[in-house]
């Protein structure tokens, strides 16, 4: 087919509604996001001695970041609709930025003497459960986010895919952060923080698939 | 205040187009496409080359069509175009060296001949030489082997560098048919 041919066919389709502002619909996002939270904390309850953690600026610090990975990679993942990036691309390493701040946080802690309210920093009643947990609350977030963001035009398909995971797995990270009884640093990184890491890559790769067009 | 450049117009004139597109009006529209066409010809043969280069402008075209409701007419629009080209042009160049990998060829398709029969009876570049007028000769022994310029060349012989090049060319022109066809 001759370009010019091609040209007046597309002309013909007529115009189409364009997107609103990315930040707009990351705003009703991050209120679904955190509302599937709320509910689901409701669900599985709080930690016995959260009080007592509350006074322990390490683990707010640590719900900050989990709190703050959730919503820049909301961010990330509706900016990443857009071929453009909205001409908002330097938030894009943001959510990576965060979970290395995570990462160093956790190392942190486990190399330095810890504050008397963390407790026995090795102790955790559970291993795999807590990224079963993970699992089950961040899939359904995923994947609709992944729906909505089906609707962009997104040149980095993966790399969209992989922000909309982190941006569950971080909800999800976060609801087991304020439920689970336990302050084990080796478990965090075993069973949280890592499986984070694989849920992230696994959904580049879904990503890849679910966000070409 | 800094007055606008030409550039600067043009992309303001394009993202005008695209917003009238957008509001409904087809000619518009059309032109849009006509005049980014122009852009995207210069992008796509900056990144590729041979003869698949008008199929990929069309991917794009299609691609920035599908894609027309990522764009507002807020943001500058040449960024926009440039980003779903390049990635156009990344698909295309990953799919091409892909194929280009895992391509398979018939055996019975190669055309086996013999290595060691040449391609010309000719047995060296002197013997084919002798095939040209000896002025196209000595224009061609100079230019070609001793390093001359065409215009040192023309000075040596007193003739102009025009007459020089046109000798050149017709010389090489007969040596390739040479070549190829041999004396016949």
């Amino acid at each position: 087919m001759e370009t010019t041919d091609l040209i007046s066919q597309l002309s013909q389709n007529g115009p189409r509604r364009p997107l609103k502002s990315p930040f707009y619909y990351a705003s009703i996002i991050c209120v679904c996001l955190f509302s599937f939270g709320l509910v689901a904390q409701c669900y599985l309850g709080l930690r016995d001695d959260l009080a007592l953690q509350l006074t322990n600026p390490l683990y707010i610090l640590e719900c900050g970041l989990l709190l703050a990975l959730s919503i820049s990679s909301v961010f990330a993942a509706l900016i990443s609709m857009y071929p453009d990036y909205y001409r908002h691309r330097s938030l894009l390493p943001i959510p990576f930025l965060l979970f290395v701040a995570i990462a160093g946080l956790m190392a942190w802690q486990w190399v330095t003497v810890p504050l008397p309210s963390m407790g026995d920093i090795t102790f955790s009643p559970h291993t795999y459960e807590c990224t079963i947990c993970i699992a089950i609350m961040a899939v359904p977030s995923s994947l609709a986010l992944f729906w909505f963001m089906q609707r962009g035009a997104s040149i980095t398909p993966s790399r969209a895919g992989a922000y909309a995971t982190l941006a569950a797995t971080g909800m999800a990270c976060l609801v087991m952060r304020l439920e689970e009884y336990a302050n084990s640093i080796p478990h965090f990184v075993t069973w949280h923080y890592l499986p984070t890491l694989i849920f992230a890559a696994f959904g580049a790769l879904i990503g890849n698939k679910l966000l070409k067009w | 205040m800094r007055a606008a450049s030409d550039t600067e117009k043009k992309y303001y004139h394009l993202q005008c187009l695209f917003q009238d597109g957008m509001a409904g009006n087809a000619q518009a529209y059309e032109q849009f496409l006509h005049d980014i066409t122009r852009i995207l010809r210069r992008m796509v043969s900056r990144a590729l080359k041979g003869e698949d280069r008008e199929d990929v402008i069309q991917e794009i075209l299609i691609s920035l069509h599908k894609a027309r409701h990522t764009y507002d007419g807020e943001r500058p629009i040449l960024p926009w175009i440039a980003a779903i080209a390049q990635y156009r042009i990344n698909d295309y160049l990953r799919k091409h060296y892909a194929s280009a990998r895992h391509e398979m060829i018939d055996i019975e398709d190669l055309q086996i001949t013999d290595v060691t029969e040449l391609p010309s009876t000719h047995e060296s570049l002197e013997e084919i030489l002798y095939s040209v007028p000896e002025r196209e000769k000595q224009i061609l022994t100079m230019m070609y082997v001793e390093g001359y310029t065409a215009k040192e060349t023309g000075e040596r012989l007193n003739m102009q560098v025009s007459a020089v090049k046109v000798a050149a060319r017709r010389a090489a022109q007969k040596l390739r048919k040479t070549l190829r066809y041999g004396n016949d």
